[in-house]
């Protein structure tokens, strides 16, 4: 009698174990996959009520923290000029935050998008901060070199780390905020999207909260 | 039998335990992978080339060791020479073109797949660790990730 009882703890116990080695590894597939999605394109998906909860998913898939609809993490900065720069100080105007690296190509591609976007829609509000990621060792004047190059008519700032991981640690580059007037973020992108997609988020971060 | 059980279980759930706090590797990473030799047998003190291969993962390119823009990181492979081992000179292969799709004008000169580094050596007789690091930017379709150095170590035999 006693033999049986201890027989069937044993099953059980090995049944148990193999549920959770089941789980672990079903739990361990798709922590790994959703990583991989990482690197997936990044798409903007026009916000509606309707489809929030699509939205999420997008935002989830491109490895981003989601933040879309939250107020947007603050930070201080120093410009490339040492001028220290807050988001704060832009309260009440459309931003779009755009992590950048000199090394990083599909960044330089935009640029000239983003020199002339700034330029239209300045005037009605609107303004860029380019967020550097290149490393935190990299001189200030290298990355000013760089800007007048480019010929960057916006902000650029010294990022670091305390600040990326306010947006999720900013794996890939280019990756870009839109911030509405009201501080809430209303678009995000992971990799290059078209300039008409840049300029559709610009539209609705302006329209955002506005009066 | 129940304790041998009871074991077992345990031991699963200590497994669990270290999978589950196992850190997910970055993406830049896994970009790149030493593929082979991590051993090879070469004549001593005769200069001889061993032919260091390495693959990008899919869907990713790193730039060559000659991007076309001087802003762009180029592969480059640093090598600590042991005493009785001397590195002479890498070669790397020519990148081949590559455009982003918003950019289709803007050439990039990269490497994808599978690409061979010769490095000229020249060894005293025995055992000796060639210990180096390949130091790539990786970027995908649309997107790049921050430089990244994987280690690359081999064994050189020479007799």
């Amino acid at each position: 009698m006693e033999d049986v009882k201890r027989n069937q703890w044993v099953i059980v116990l090995v049944l148990a174990a193999f549920v959770l080695m089941v789980w672990s590894g079903y739990a361990n597939y798709k922590r790994r996959k959703q990583s991989a999605q990482h690197q997936a394109q990044g798409t903007l998906v026009p916000e509606t009520a309707n489809n929030q909860s699509v939205q999420q998913d997008v935002a989830a898939d491109e490895g981003l923290p989601n933040l879309r609809g939250k107020r947007a993490p603050d930070f201080s900065l120093r410009s490339v000029e040492g001028k220290k720069v807050s988001l704060a100080d832009y309260k009440g105007k459309a931003v779009l935050i755009n992590f950048w690296a000199t090394w990083c190509a599909p960044c330089k591609i935009e640029m000239p998008w983003l020199v002339a976007l700034r330029s239209q829609y300045a005037p009605q509000g609107f303004e860029i901060l380019g967020v550097n990621a290149d490393d935190p060792g990299t001189p200030r004047s290298k990355l000013a070199k760089f800007g007048e190059e480019q010929g960057l008519n916006y902000p650029l700032l010294v990022g670091d780390d305390a600040m990326s991981r306010k947006y999720g640690g900013v794996e890939f580059l280019p990756t870009s905020y839109f911030v509405g007037r009201d501080g809430k973020i209303v678009a995000e992108t992971a990799g290059l999207v078209s300039k008409n997609e840049v300029e559709a988020s610009i539209k609705k971060a302006l329209a955002a909260g506005g009066n | 039998m129940f304790r041998c059980a009871m074991l077992i279980f345990a031991g699963l759930a200590a497994w669990l335990q270290v999978i589950k706090d196992q850190p997910l590797p970055l993406p830049a990473d896994n970009a790149v992978q030493f593929l082979y030799p991590a051993q090879v047998t070469i004549p001593a003190k005769r200069p001889t080339q061993i032919d260091l291969h390495f693959r990008v993962a899919n869907g990713l390119h790193i730039n060559s060791h000659a991007p076309t823009e001087k802003s762009l990181i180029p592969a480059r492979l640093a090598v600590v020479e042991p005493p009785g081992l001397q590195v002479s000179a890498v070669d790397f292969p020519p990148g081949t073109d590559y455009a982003f799709q918003f950019a289709p004008k803007v050439k990039l000169s990269v490497y994808t797949g599978e690409f061979v580094l010769h490095a000229h050596v020249t060894a005293q007789p025995g055992k000796h660790v060639l210990e180096g690091g390949l130091r790539y930017q990786a970027c995908d379709s649309n997107s790049c990730m921050p430089p990244h150095t994987i280690p690359v170590t081999v064994t050189i035999t020479a007799q």
